[in-house]
């Protein structure tokens, strides 16, 4: 869009092209990532002399001697420039999203000029999302907006994204953004099916204020994407991307290598059976034969056992096999580390190709891609490939734009285990530094120990999870939209759009059957091994479903436009209706044995015998509204906007299911308003703005307002049924949220641009939340949905660009650029006094996400160890360990509080480096997989005291009534027992992380070839950058587990990570860019 | 590129001309995942389910007071549990039953529009006055005229047990009026009716008999003259002569078995819930009462030491009475609870197998309560008679559930009779109701003793438990989730009297 105006800016200027000129200057305008810029308005400054840069970047123009040049082109920098006698003039232009004069497209799709807007919004570029060429929009957006966090909470091949502004609110209930793809509103997770490449905009309105014109759905704030239409200054473009990926572990928990399998009783094992101890010959486990412990366990999942010492007695893992020999391999870890070596090296290569054109009348714009990926976890793959069309229609006074989009997501992924359904990361963790998991008879599935006289009792071989077990997902995005335009009068606009937007998703996951040798289940290791408890033969499964959602809407807008002396009014009128139709069928048949999938490894549940298990869930909802919009500019320096909107939805019973919401604000540029301050050094832009909205969000499910019945317990026998009512109450009183937010902010250009400055603050407090609430059970219900509770959020948010060295004579330039936001949130009422809400958590913590009122919202609860008033650990003398505390306690909020970024971009002639690093803190995690390498022994965490008795640090005792220091009751055990078993590896307090990270997240290093190429005609533009990604994350020393910003789902329960989540990657690699 | 461009014109013209039909957005609003209406007839048999559900949770709470179980040895429990403790925590099934009597007053506000109409209306009513009945009798108060009201009243005030009982007496005579009154058209709930099989004068009869309890309940504070004209009123319709059972067609399915089997019997597997029929054991008082007095419904009742319902094992083929030794409450130091002699678990007929129906009440009851009415001189029966038919009705329950026939049942109960029953009185019949309730229905047991105070401390002595200072509980403490979410009420309620040892429902002297 930008270059459209841009030109359109100098047609405006240039009703005459100057003559009688002195000399002709040329140049080349490149762009903060070194591109070159086309539609960049080049005028002499004080007259109406001026060109636009073609598709190249290049100008040329007749000038007077010694005047200066000015470039401006929309989202970057003015630049000035004294010409003297240079006959070529390269410039490099900065990034300026805060341009007041820039217009972009707010809610609703309605464009707006920046310098009217009272409320806080920032808009992101093309260039500025595609920098590090992300695969996605979120990971493109990461770190580029004040107050959005965008988490990526997993790295596997497809990961989840979940998108935060402005901090959590919503007790209950969704708190991401809305996402609106060309005025269409799409579910979050089409975000990750977008093309980053095809997006020319998205501006982030950040508040309820901003995107009060979406009724129900604003509270959470709006990113409004808005797609290519096509170049519009001539010749067709045909530009070809490759960028190559390459992805590594960059770091695991640390692994210890000194102990060996074990469980690290201190005496022998009760089930042991006599016979074999400690004969040499046929011991399968290693006894001292001193003190009578058994010291080394060689199918342990455990690893409490003895240091590895190289003793070729023990130089084998598991016991003894059918035919009495051994699983040989030598008593020390393997180097390198084999649970690190199973990660293999993973790669995304996109290739995306685009073919544009047209003018500002008519446009086209198509382009193709396909994204190609290969995980860190063997076999694991996925694949993104997506066409996109779209383009501008002009027939006189009408215009058209259009597009369409069709993109498939595919991933096949590891699955879990058959025995505990746990992940590969898990089981990998379970595994002593001796296995060696890249030998041939572990990994290769026609190995006799690929799953039968399993090394480990336990736990089962990762490499026959890799295989076996998979979960195939293929997601099918269908987007179109079109748009109307009538230009009736010159005051009246009308515009007509309809969208919609189909995602059909499929999953099928299957695990296939065990067979264990007869020998095997016989349990001969007399360790009750995972065959014996499975017996002979472990069931296989299958699974399949289908989920299809659309979302439809149209709006039908006019557009009144008058100006009245120096009054400037604007009026939109709109409807729009949305309907949202979901549709689910699932189908799975666990238990299917050989006999009921009757054709091996054919993994259709067609071919079984035996009935199957699903279900269908289907829903629609419609949203009908009405809306209006008025801005009103004096003198082009003061604007008063306000909005207004009904919404009637269907989520909510007749007679209350219309409701107002409206926002209002003012935005008032000082530097035009005030005389003094124009023409001077210091201010070269400025504006205050203040807002007020009063917005809602209907929060429930569909059909939550009506009492519905369930299918009775234990119904039906045979052929009779029977039904009763739910437990859970329907309330047929709900009404929607209703949030009022208040922000101020001020933009301020510094030193002539130079700096650029962008801070608001804001308060928001949203009530009458719908959450579920227990009730009386003489109700007859257990819960109710309420409206009840007050969440207060309020934050700062500031962005600084400086262009802090500029030298267009030896072409450098340095662009720096920050964003810091603060936000506070704060729980201030709940349900009838009650002060604690259970949001939720992952099942078997001991913890879980809160609301707590007076605390931020959403706090982690967990349990501490006893502490005396000092806070030291109170330990029992009687064994030395600490005692476990017995209530939940808030640890800390789970949201960041603060979160900071850093954009520079350094270029040099042809070259540009441009580097991202972020820092988030505030906030704490629960690293469970902490928790869980604990009971494994395979952290190295568990060998700081060498496994030996301690005295546990900073700890008191009780004596008399007092607590004195311990400094003489040593723990009873250093090992298994401590790190399993005690109050210290049972609260959850010993594994709540700071989750304050610096993180490098972006770096590339671009060369232009435009000095190489300037005489190839057929070639207009080559580019080639190396790119690394998440090269460095600093954190506290403590947390040696993972990344913070994992979480183990994208709902409100964040700050909480497990073994579901790989170690953290750091990718690196190169883009090729060429342009015909 | 036109095309495209003439497709997505139809597709915005469609959109646009299907927006704005009537209903547009109230048609919506019907879910079509769970239906938010239903037939009577198809909420009935969970209501029923239900109570089959609830009759046996009380067997390792009020099963242990009433001296029909103990705790075997091999489960290590704590002192409460040994001493009468009853606490908020306690289990209790407030909210299930308040559950299923939400259900029950839906059918009765929705009956109008019911094909069912009158007779599943006078069937919500019966069951109503049921569980309201075992609320009363357990908590003493409880919410009655504000409950089930939704968001319009999510804190319902208590009403006092008289008055609950007051109320349901008369839905009970106008269940019975609705049955003897309906109009021909209704519909008869048929195989719906998992109790009775839809046959309505056992339903009256029922409800009569139910009746019967609520008024004999009371006969500490009633008049003769009330308890007379109430009966009276109803008198014509008689009671039950058969039992009532409940069976929805068990099945041996996970989930879908005999609520009794599924916690103390077989899985589908044909293993044995070990954890559950090895935690109880036979209580020594009803053991040694059974012993005493050579009944042989002890075989079907208990089931000797070893047995395993998985197995053949389960009933003795010629059992004898030295193979059963009882454990009384809170005898830990007993050998037979160390586990080192005899003892006894759950007998077949109690818990014949995973498709044994469910007793609500037995006719063994219903005579014992005719029985009680006729002695007091509230009717004309034949006190003596009804007493031993009484006995004789359970003799024929167990004999039949258990696999035995009813004629040696009968053979069996006569000699029993001759040499046991005696002169009709109240310790009499509420003793012989204590047995014949053995391991069935211990929470109505508990009831009755708290009313009569029988059987005496010479059957059912205190826990043996040492140190004990607590007597058998006089009420359930309502239950925590009361306390937390209707705390004005439960404040008031608990204001006049939440103590389980001390505090008396009403009925009580």
């Amino acid at each position: 869009m930008r270059r459209f105006l841009a030109l359109f800016a100098v047609l405006m200027l240039s009703g005459v092209l100057a003559s009688a000129q002195d000399h002709s200057v040329k140049g080349h305008v490149t762009g903060p990532d070194g591109n070159s810029l086309p539609g960049i308005t080049v005028q002499v400054k004080g007259s109406n002399t001026a060109t636009a840069t073609n598709s190249n970047g290049q100008f040329e123009l007749t000038v007077p001697a010694n005047s200066t040049l000015v470039f401006t082109g929309v989202g970057f920098s003015e630049e000035s420039l004294k010409i003297g006698n240079r006959n070529v003039i390269d410039v490099s232009l900065s990034a300026d999203t805060k341009r007041l004069n820039e217009v972009v497209v707010t809610a609703l799709g309605i464009k707006r000029q920046a310098r009217s807007l009272g409320y806080g919004s920032q808009n992101v570029a093309s260039t500025e999302l595609n920098v590090s060429k992300p695969v996605t929009i979120g990971e493109g957006l990461t770190g580029k907006v004040a107050g959005l966090q965008i988490n990526t909470v997993d790295n596997g091949v497809d990961p989840g994204i979940r998108v935060v502004l402005r901090g959590y609110r919503h007790l209950n209930a969704d708190n991401q953004a809305l996402i609106v793809v060309d005025g269409i509103a799409v579910r979050s997770n089409f975000l990750s099916s977008l093309n980053p490449n095809d997006v020319a905009s998205v501006n982030v309105l950040k508040g309820a204020s901003a995107a009060a014109l979406y009724g129900v759905d604003a509270t959470n704030g709006v990113l409004v994407i808005t797609t290519k239409k096509g170049a519009e200054h001539g010749k067709p473009v045909i530009e070809f991307n490759n960028t190559t990926m390459l992805e590594r572990i960059s770091y695991m928990p640390p692994l210890q290598e000194q102990f060996s399998m074990g469980s690290g009783e201190t005496g022998p094992y009760a089930w042991a059976p006599p016979s074999f101890v400690p004969d040499q010959t046929k011991q399968y486990y290693y006894q001292n034969p001193y003190t009578g412990q058994i010291q080394y366990v060689p199918y342990e999942n455990q690893n409490y056992g003895m240091e590895f010492n190289g003793d070729p007695n023990l130089g084998y893992i598991g016991g003894p096999l059918a035919d009495s020999t051994f699983f040989k391999t030598p008593f020390k870890a393997i180097t390198p580390d084999p649970r690190r070596a199973f990660f293999q090296t993973g790669y995304r290569i996109q290739n995306n190709l685009t073919y544009s054109g047209g003018d500002s009348k008519n446009s086209y714009f198509l382009s193709l891609q396909d994204v190609s990926t290969k995980g860190v976890v063997p076999h694991d793959q996925g694949r993104r490939t997506s066409i996109y069309l779209a383009g501008v229609k002009t027939f006189g006074k009408f215009s058209a734009n259009y597009n369409l989009s069709y993109a498939q997501r595919y991933s096949n992924t590891v699955g879990g285990d058959y025995f505990q359904g746990t992940g590969v990361y898990w089981n990998l963790l379970n595994q002593g530094a001796n296995v060696p998991l890249e030998d041939p008879r572990l990994n290769n599935p026609s190995s006799t120990f690929f799953n039968d006289n399993y090394y480990n009792a336990y736990y089962p071989n990762p490499w026959w999870q890799i295989y076996n077990s998979r979960v195939i997902t293929k997601t099918n995005y269908f987007t179109g939209v079109l748009a109307l335009n009538f230009q009736a009068f010159n005051w009246l606009n009308l515009t007509y759009r309809a969208g919609t937007q189909y995602t059909s998703f499929d999953n099928n996951n299957y695990t296939a059957a065990v067979n264990f040798s007869p020998y095997q289940v016989s349990d001969p290791w007399a360790a009750s091994n995972t065959a014996s408890t499975v017996g002979l033969h472990k069931n296989g499964s299958a699974g399949y479903t289908n989920a299809n959602a659309r979302n439809i809407s149209q709006d039908i807008i006019a557009t009144l436009h008058k100006t009245f002396g120096d009054l400037d009014a604007t009026l939109i009128l709109g409807n729009n209706i949305t309907e949202k139709p979901y549709g689910n069928d699932y189908s799975s048949q666990t238990n299917v044995n050989s006999s009921q999938l009757f054709i091996d490894n054919f993994y259709n549940t067609d071919y079984r015998i035996g009935e199957l298990t699903g279900s269908h869930y289907v829903e629609t909802t419609r949203l009908v509204s009405g809306y209006g919009d008025l801005t009103l500019g004096y003198k082009n320096f003061l604007f008063a906007h306000g909005s207004f909107r009904r919404d009637y939805s269907s989520l909510l019973p007749k007679g209350h299911n219309a409701y107002n919401f409206w926002s209002t604000d003012l935005s008032w540029v000082f530097t035009d308003a005030i005389k003094s301050l124009q023409n001077q050094d210091l201010i070269s832009y400025g504006k205050l703005r203040v807002a007020y909205s009063n917005t809602g969000d209907i929060t429930i499910a569909p059909y939550n307002v009506q009492n519905v019945f369930d299918v009775g317990a234990g119904f039906p026998y045979g052929s009779q049924a029977g039904v009763g009512l739910d437990g859970s109450y329907r309330n047929p009183n709900l009404v929607p949220e209703k949030t009022v937010e208040k922000e101020v902010g001020l933009e301020m250009g510094l030193f002539h641009g130079r700096i650029n400055l962008d801070a608001d603050y804001y308060y928001s407090l949203t009530s009458g939340q719908t959450f579920p609430v227990s009730v009386s059970g003489t109700t007859g219900y257990t819960s109710a949905f309420v409206n009840s509770g007050d969440v207060v959020s309020q934050g700062f948010e500031i962005g600084i660009n400086a262009t802090v060295i500029q030298n267009n004579v030896s072409r450098f330039k340095w662009d720096l650029g920050g964003n810091f936001t603060w936000n506070g949130s704060n729980v201030q009422d709940l349900y009838q006094g009650s002060k604690d809400f259970n949001i939720g958590g992952y099942t078997g913590l001991t913890g879980s996400v809160h609301a707590v009122v007076g605390q931020p919202f959403p706090v982690l609860e967990t349990v501490d160890v006893q502490r005396d008033p000092q806070g030291k650990v109170i330990i029992d003398p009687a064994n030395g360990f600490p005692i476990l505390g017995d209530t939940l306690q808030v640890v800390g909020q789970v949201s960041p509080k603060y979160m900071a970024n850093i954009n520079t971009t350094i270029s040099w002639k042809n070259f540009s480096l441009n580097m991202q690093a972020s820092y988030q803190g505030g906030n704490v995690f629960y690293a469970y997989v902490g928790s869980q390498l604990n009971f494994t022994g395979t952290s190295k965490f568990t060998t700081q005291n060498g496994r030996q008795n301690f005295i546990y640090p900073n700890s008191v005792y009780l004596d008399n009534g007092k607590y004195v220091d311990n400094n003489k009751y040593y723990t009873v055990d250093g090992n298994a027992n401590f790190w399993t078993n005690s109050a210290f590896a049972q609260a959850g307090t010993s594994y709540i992380e700071n989750a304050a990270f610096w993180k490098l997240r972006n770096v590339s290093l671009t060369y232009d070839f435009k000095d190489v190429i300037q005489n190839i005609h057929w070639l207009h533009g080559l580019t080639f950058s190396v790119i690394g990604k998440n090269l460095i994350m600093l954190r506290p020393s403590q947390n040696v587990w993972t990344d913070p910003e994992f979480s183990y789902t994208t709902a409100n329960d964040q700050g909480i990570t497990n073994y579901d989540q790989l170690p953290p990657t750091r990718q690196y690699g190169a883009s090729l860019n060429i342009k015909f | 590129m036109k095309r495209l461009l003439y497709i997505n014109l139809i597709f915005a013209t469609l959109l646009f001309s299907t927006g704005c039909k009537k209903g547009f957005l109230t048609d919506l609003a019907v879910n079509p995942n769970q239906p938010s209406q239903a037939p009577a007839s198809l909420i009935l048999p969970p209501i029923l389910t239900g109570y089959a559900t609830n009759i046996y949770f009380s067997s390792a709470t009020m099963g242990l007071w009433m001296g029909y179980n103990s705790i075997s040895g091999g489960y290590s429990v704590t002192n409460n549990t040994m001493t009468y403790y009853v606490s908020a925590a306690t289990p209790s099934n407030w909210d299930g039953i308040f559950g299923i009597l939400k259900n029950c007053a839906y059918i009765e506000s929705n009956s109008a529009s019911d094909p069912n109409g009158a007779y599943s209306e006078a069937v919500a009513k019966i069951l109503k006055a049921y569980g309201y009945q075992i609320i009363v009798d357990g908590y003493g108060t409880a919410p009655y005229s504000e409950a089930f009201q939704g968001s319009a009243n999510f804190f319902p005030k208590y009403d006092d047990g008289q008055s609950i009982y007051d109320s349901s007496i008369v839905q009970l005579d106008n269940a019975i009026n609705l049955i003897t009154n309906a109009p021909a058209t209704v519909t008869n709930l048929g195989n719906n009716d998992i109790m009775f099989g839809g046959d309505m004068t056992l339903w009256a009869q029922f409800a009569n008999t139910l009746k019967l309890r609520f008024i004999i309940r009371q006969s500490n504070i009633i008049s003769a003259s009330d308890a007379q004209a109430e009966i009276a009123k109803t008198a014509s319709i008689g009671y039950l002569t058969e039992d009532a059972l409940i069976n929805p067609g068990y099945l041996n399915t996970a989930g879908k078995q005999n609520p009794y089997w599924t916690s103390y019997g077989v899985d589908p597997g044909g293993s044995l819930y070990s954890d559950g029929y090895n935690y109880l054991r036979g209580g020594g008082a009803a053991v040694d009462f059974f012993k005493s007095k050579n009944d042989p419904r002890l075989f079907f009742a208990y089931a000797p030491d070893n047995s395993d319902p998985s197995t053949s094992d389960f009933s003795k083929v010629d059992p004898v009475f030295g193979d059963y030794d009882g454990v009384y409450y809170g005898d830990r130091d007993a050998a037979s609870a160390q586990g080192t002699k005899g003892t006894v678990g759950i007998g077949h007929g109690v818990m014949p197998g995973f498709n044994a129906s469910v007793p609500l009440m037995t006719a063994a009851e219903s005579y014992f309560l005719q029985a009680e009415a006729a002695f007091r001189g509230w009717t004309s029966g034949d006190a003596q008679s009804l007493y031993e038919s009484g006995i004789t009705a359970s003799f024929e329950y167990l004999y039949t559930a258990g696999g035995d026939n009813v004629a040696d049942a009968d053979a069996d109960a006569a000699t029993y009779i001759a040499a046991n029953a005696g002169t009709v009185s109240i310790q009499n019949i509420i003793v012989q109701k204590w047995a014949a309730l053995a391991d069935m229905n211990p929470f109505e047991a508990w009831t009755e003793y708290r009313r009569t105070g029988y059987p005496n401390a010479t059957i059912l002595p205190l826990t043996k438990f040492p140190g004990n200072s607590r007597a058998i509980p006089t009420k359930l403490m309502y239950p925590t989730s009361e306390q937390n979410t209707n705390q004005d009420n439960y404040k008031a309620a608990v204001a006049k009297g939440n103590d389980p040892q001390s505090t008396k429902v009403f009925w009580m002297k």
